[in-house]
């Protein structure tokens, strides 16, 4: 009863914001906002999905559903509500964690999603694998201010087919523990979140970081780099053996077990065409120089023509 | 067959839902039943490409005969792998 009545008052709403139309991965979405005081907080953190035409196919819409206004937000996919009405922080909240995973869900049957940092420059990228708090953020913001391009700081896309991986540009999400080493990044004006903002990140557009270049198009991976984050700790990367790259990667991926050994079979081709290494480090400045020098290193490696027989 | 009584005369296959892949010489293996990924060391993996060859006494053999070393060892460490191998459900015994 009450998500009819929330999907009437949804038609007879006046949008403050009604967004272009976004692609990411394999969702095209668009979104209506009631409150147009957050549409600079909200164009800013889906900027980079940002494509020219185009219909979307799913629509989000966001609007205070109490007859009083008295601040009770909804979120409706498509007519259908999304997590519990609150605040309208909360309800953003909702809406970035239900379009996480329907851009999970309606890209999985076509790519790896890897839990992992990535930046690609000269038409390559490096992959950073790992948990939530090794660093991937961090580390992949310092490398684009040593002028890499953007794929993700979460979950780029391994087409296997292709061997290619693609970029799901999220805006950065900066978590407390990052502010420090990011403090630059810290959004300013109509861009920052509402208040009441429960959330400990920052949600920064990744084309903003100085120095960056900007969102790249799909690339072969050429470096794999397995951060962890140990404060005060040097800086240190070694390599890594790739069969045991195989495995880290599988785990740190969202959907391995979906088609397994396609999944294997595309993993050991990454692994096969790139090299591997472990990270630790305490300082992401001064690890992004090392990541980002022996990337290039690589890259020379690779272009060096085989010796004569 | 239980795992106690693996011998010489022992043939085994690795099991149809087991895929593997080489990386640089060493076998990454997918168990399709459970998902499970398991890492074979080099010596481990070219003895795992040779099961269902043979008996685990010719291929001991073989592998004394192109690697060298004692044969009562390898044979034990072939039987020692397999032993392992069976434990984590990627091979069979006899034919698949």
């Amino acid at each position: 009863m009450a998500d009819r009545v929330a999907r009437r008052r949804c038609v007879e709403r006046a949008w403050g914001w009604v967004s272009p139309t976004y692609r990411a991965l394999g969702l095209t979405f668009r979104v209506r906002i009631e409150d147009a005081g957050v549409a600079g907080f909200l164009g800013a953190a889906l900027a980079p999905f940002e494509v020219v035409g185009g219909e979307p196919v799913v629509g989000y819409d966001v609007f205070d559903d109490s007859a009083d206004r008295a601040g009770r937000w909804v979120v409706l996919r498509d007519g259908e509500p999304v997590g519990v009405p609150g605040t309208r922080p909360v309800a953003l909240q909702w809406f970035f964690w239900d379009l996480n995973r329907a851009v999970v869900e309606a890209s999985r049957d076509d790519f790896l999603l890897v839990h992992a940092g990535a930046v690609a420059r000269n038409g390559a990228a490096v992959l950073l694998p790992g948990p939530p708090g090794c660093g991937k953020t961090t580390l992949t913001a310092a490398l684009l201010r040593s002028g890499f391009a953007y794929l993700s700081d979460e979950s780029p896309a391994l087409e296997a087919v292709t061997g290619l991986l693609h970029p799901y540009p999220k805006a950065l999400s900066v978590e407390i523990g990052a502010r420090e080493a990011l403090a630059d990044l810290e959004p300013r004006g109509a861009e920052r979140p509402p208040s009441g903002w429960a959330w400990d990140q920052w949600i920064v557009d990744p084309r903003a970081v100085s120095g960056s270049g900007g969102i790249a198009g799909p690339v072969p991976v050429r470096m794999v780099v397995f951060p962890e984050y140990v404060g005060g700790a040097e800086t240190w990367l070694e390599p890594l053996p790739r069969a045991q790259a195989v495995l880290l990667l599988a785990a740190n991926s969202f959907n391995f077990g979906d088609r397994p050994a396609a999944h294997l079979r595309a993993v050991a081709a990454l692994v096969g065409g790139a090299t591997c290494h472990r990270l630790t480090s305490g300082e992401a400045a001064a690890a992004a120089t090392v990541v980002a020098a022996a990337f290039d290193a690589a890259m020379r490696d690779a272009r060096q023509p085989a010796p004569a027989r | 067959m239980t795992a106690d009584a693996i011998g010489p005369g022992t043939v085994v296959h690795v099991e149809p839902a087991v895929v593997s892949v080489d990386v640089d010489g060493e076998l990454v293996v997918l168990d399709e039943r459970t998902g499970d990924l398991h890492l074979l060391d080099p010596m481990g993996s070219l003895v795992f490409r040779c099961l269902g060859s043979g008996t685990l006494g010719e291929i001991a053999a073989d592998f004394v005969e192109e690697v060298g070393g004692d044969p009562d060892a390898v044979l034990a460490d072939v039987v020692a792998l397999v032993r392992d191998l069976r434990t984590r459900g990627l091979v069979g015994f006899g034919e698949p």
